[in-house]
């Protein structure tokens, strides 16, 4: 018996070692040393959000071809958007690095940028660089995927606000009259100013119809007003510094918050929204806009604007339009994915070729054509594609062009997320003025800042 | 004397009356070796997992800052001294939650369990099975479906068929009615549960007590204070005390239709600490939450056993 034990103890070490051993020898090939043969045979993770079904055709028929192609198995992990950065935080700190790739959106690449590889490593090994890759990407893509001079992440996805409208009304000659007769200038078709869309919303205003609806609750709702704060001339949530950008060190731009706020809730005390606005978000403003209540929609509006196009048949033509900033030039926000390879990936050269293979453009015009929803890529090339194509609307890829590129910190998620949203939820319920939402914000994001210990 | 115990010799009848004492050592070693699986499970299941939220919520751990240190009781200190204003109201709204829908469950629960004893057998099966409906719908189904169609911000279709779509805007969005639309909801998905076992209890009283205070002139009212509820006391009690835990963890239905807002009115501690771990990544906060949680939920579950150990352990 004791023999037996021993002997057991004796083979449970040695199988410790022969592993450790093993372990410590598989070093990660650097791009340089890898072929295709190489990658024949291995199996990769990949991260994916659950929510982007544009992607669904592309898993189910192209994704096989791919595998037998390069001999790469893939296995998907789809897992909720709100739970990716988390998920793969917890893989990649403490869960053994089980992740070969990863999609990540905005709000955790700066905290996940420290773990990932430098994508330019491995174009460049393909004869390309980040430079390259950069400069084909719209404005804010330019910057907002490098983390200290390292391409953390392949730009990918990305999103804005952008405003969905009744066209016909707009072109309709009876409105057009009594527009001019009762502001004294012309229709404007689209609108170029708040001033304008302010007039219109007024316009449209009926007992049947609302002038302009947007969302006014979660994280949808928080994204309207951060729109309008950047186009207001406020760039970004942080300062170089790590400061809240309009806490105590930004006296200035607490005007120009509390401004955007006023102008966004003059909107609902007179009553030009519906009455129920506090409770929407993106599928209730479209829903809303779809039955034919409203004469803009200000929402994530690319994302059923295949519905909006079908509608066209009984609502008439449907347009778009990039909200109007308050001064020229400055763009609104944007929401963005990127796509990473994870630094401590046992497999990462073949989830490199995974990686190109999937943003490859082929690949993005199947997802963008046959896949549920639209995304709006970041390749310009692309972008004017889709554009052209119908499959993205010309206001929301205008935004996407004009988008601001902001600092996002490990901080950023919770600014947004757990002060920003019951923030923006208790102006729009009337228990904050726009003056103290400007001001206490400010101050919340400042102490989460100064709490977290990362501003200078 | 039979003839078959004539034949027994008197001390086989000692001994098969009062059995041999057990050799103590052998028989609790293969007494302990049956539990060992049970005791693995709750290891693995329980402690293990209380073990590491207690280390966590003892660091300053947040994977979005990607911070992790030693933080002692800091993040127990915060929390217990107020300084997290939102997790005490949580805490409040969650205490006030429990108390509602218990409340509200056992009235619209007892009326129906009540209204089916006094019924003919057949109505009352028929009309069984229409108030156990909404238990058969998943909670996530019930809630996108309050969520989406009766609360509907575009629709409000609840509300107009109350009237009140002109009088009340959609209570979702207010953040003074939504948690009480919340509640609303709750009460039409669960308390059929309540129903049934109170329901069950009502079967189980003996009718012929009830016929005899007939007999005696008892009124409904009398023989429904003097007899049915004290005889269903114990039901009631367990019933309740279930209740009350479940309502204390509750989840899906406040993540589901409000994720918390709008502007945190709606938080209840089970939804506030999922954002702040699994949303907002900080662990160590989160966990000692959890561990406080914990605490005030296993000493709900304690004072329960005792009371009725105290009360009804006899009777049981």
């Amino acid at each position: 018996m004791k023999n037996r034990i021993k002997r057991g103890l004796l083979l449970a070490i040695a199988t410790t070692g022969v592993f450790a051993v093993t372990a410590c020898s598989a070093t990660t090939p650097t791009p340089e040393a890898t072929n295709a043969e190489d990658l024949r045979g291995q199996t990769i993770k990949v991260l994916v959000s659950s929510g982007h079904q544009q992607f669904n055709d592309v898993w189910l028929t192209e994704l096989p071809k791919f595998e037998a192609e390069t001999g790469i198995k893939v296995e998907l992990d789809k897992v909720n958007t709100t739970d990716i950065s988390s998920t793969f935080l917890r893989d990649v700190t403490v869960g053994g690095c089980t992740i070969d790739n990863v999609e990540m959106l905005d709000g955790g690449t700066a905290a996940a940028s420290s773990r990932m590889a430098d994508l330019g490593t491995f174009l460049e090994a393909d004869g390309s660089s980040a430079d390259e890759l950069l400069k084909g990407q719209v404005k804010f893509a330019q910057t907002a995927y490098t983390f200290d001079d390292k391409l953390a992440f392949y730009p990918f996805y990305s999103g804005a606000k952008g405003v969905a409208y009744r066209q016909s009304w707009f072109e309709d000659p009876a409105n057009q009259a009594a527009f001019k007769a009762a502001y004294g200038y012309d229709l404007p078709n689209p609108p170029t100013t708040q001033d304008q869309i302010v007039d219109l919303a007024e316009f449209f205003t009926t007992p049947t119809t609302s002038g302009i609806v947007f969302s006014g609750a979660g994280d949808p709702g928080e994204s309207t007003i951060d729109d309008l704060i950047f186009r207001q001339g406020v760039d970004g949530f942080q300062d170089k510094d790590n400061n809240a950008q309009w806490g105590p060190a930004h006296p200035d731009n607490v005007k120009k918050v509390t401004e955007a706020a006023t102008y966004l809730t003059d909107f609902i005390s007179n009553g030009y929204t519906p009455a129920s606005i506090g409770a929407m978000q993106t599928a209730d403003t479209t829903a809303n806009f779809l039955a034919g209540n409203t004469a803009m929609d200000y929402d994530h509006v690319y994302l059923a604007w295949n519905q909006m196009v079908a509608a066209q048949d009984s609502l008439g033509t449907i347009g778009s339009f990039e909200f109007p900033s308050a001064e020229k030039g400055n763009g609104g926000i944007s929401f963005y994915w990127g796509r990473g390879i994870p630094e401590c990936s046992q497999h990462k050269a073949a989830s490199w070729e995974f990686m190109k293979w999937v943003m490859s453009d082929d690949i993005q015009k199947n997802a963008l054509t046959k896949g549920v929803g639209v995304y709006v890529p970041t390749s310009v090339e692309l972008l004017d594609w889709a554009v052209e194509q119908g499959i993205v609307p010309q206001g929301v890829a205008d935004s996407v062009a004009h988008a601001k590129a902001y600092k996002v910190t490990p901080v950023t998620a919770q600014l947004r997320q757990s002060i920003g949203i019951p923030a923006y939820e208790k102006l729009i319920g009337n228990q904050l003025t726009p003056g103290d939402y400007a001001e206490t914000l400010g101050n919340q994001m400042q102490d989460a800042a100064n709490a977290a210990g990362i501003t200078n | 004397m039979t003839e078959a115990t004539a034949q027994i010799p008197p001390g086989a009848v000692k001994s098969l009356g009062k059995p041999a004492p057990r050799r103590r050592g052998i028989a609790s070693v293969n007494y302990w070796w049956f539990l060992i699986p049970a005791m693995i499970g709750v290891f693995a299941l329980i402690a293990v997992p209380i073990g590491f939220s207690v280390y966590f919520s003892l660091r300053n751990y947040n994977l979005q800052l990607g911070s992790d240190s030693f933080a002692g009781i800091d993040n127990y200190v915060r929390l217990l001294t107020g300084r997290n204003a939102d997790f005490i109201a949580a805490l409040g709204r969650t205490l006030l939650y429990v108390v509602v829908v218990i409340a509200l469950d056992f009235v619209l629960a007892m009326s129906q369990a009540l209204l089916l004893f006094s019924m003919r057998a057949g109505w009352a099966k028929f009309w069984r099975a229409i108030f156990i409906l909404p238990i058969l719908i998943i909670p996530t189904a019930s809630a996108v479906f309050w969520r989406n169609v009766m609360y509907a911000p575009h629709n409000g279709e609840f509300l107009k068929v109350l009237g009140l779509s002109d009088v009340v805007s959609p209570p979702l969005g207010d953040p003074q009615l939504a948690f009480w639309a919340i509640i609303v909801t709750v009460v039409w998905a669960w308390s059929p549960w309540v129903f049934i076992l109170l329901s069950a209890g009502l079967d189980q009283i003996d009718k012929s007590i009830l016929e005899a205070s007939m007999v005696d002139g008892a009124t409904y009212f009398q023989r429904l204070r003097t007899i049915i509820l004290p005889l269903m006391k114990p039901v009631i009690f367990v019933t309740l005390s279930f209740k009350a835990l479940d309502s204390f963890l509750a989840f899906p239905f406040v993540w589901i239709m409000t994720m918390g807002g709008p502007g945190n009115s709606t938080h209840v501690l089970s939804t506030y600490i999922y954002q702040q771990a699994f949303t907002l990544l900080d662990y160590g906060n989160g966990s000692a939450m959890a561990i406080v949680m914990l605490v005030i939920s296993g000493g709900l579950s304690i004072a329960a056993i005792f009371i009725w150990q105290r009360f009804y352990g006899k009777e049981a």
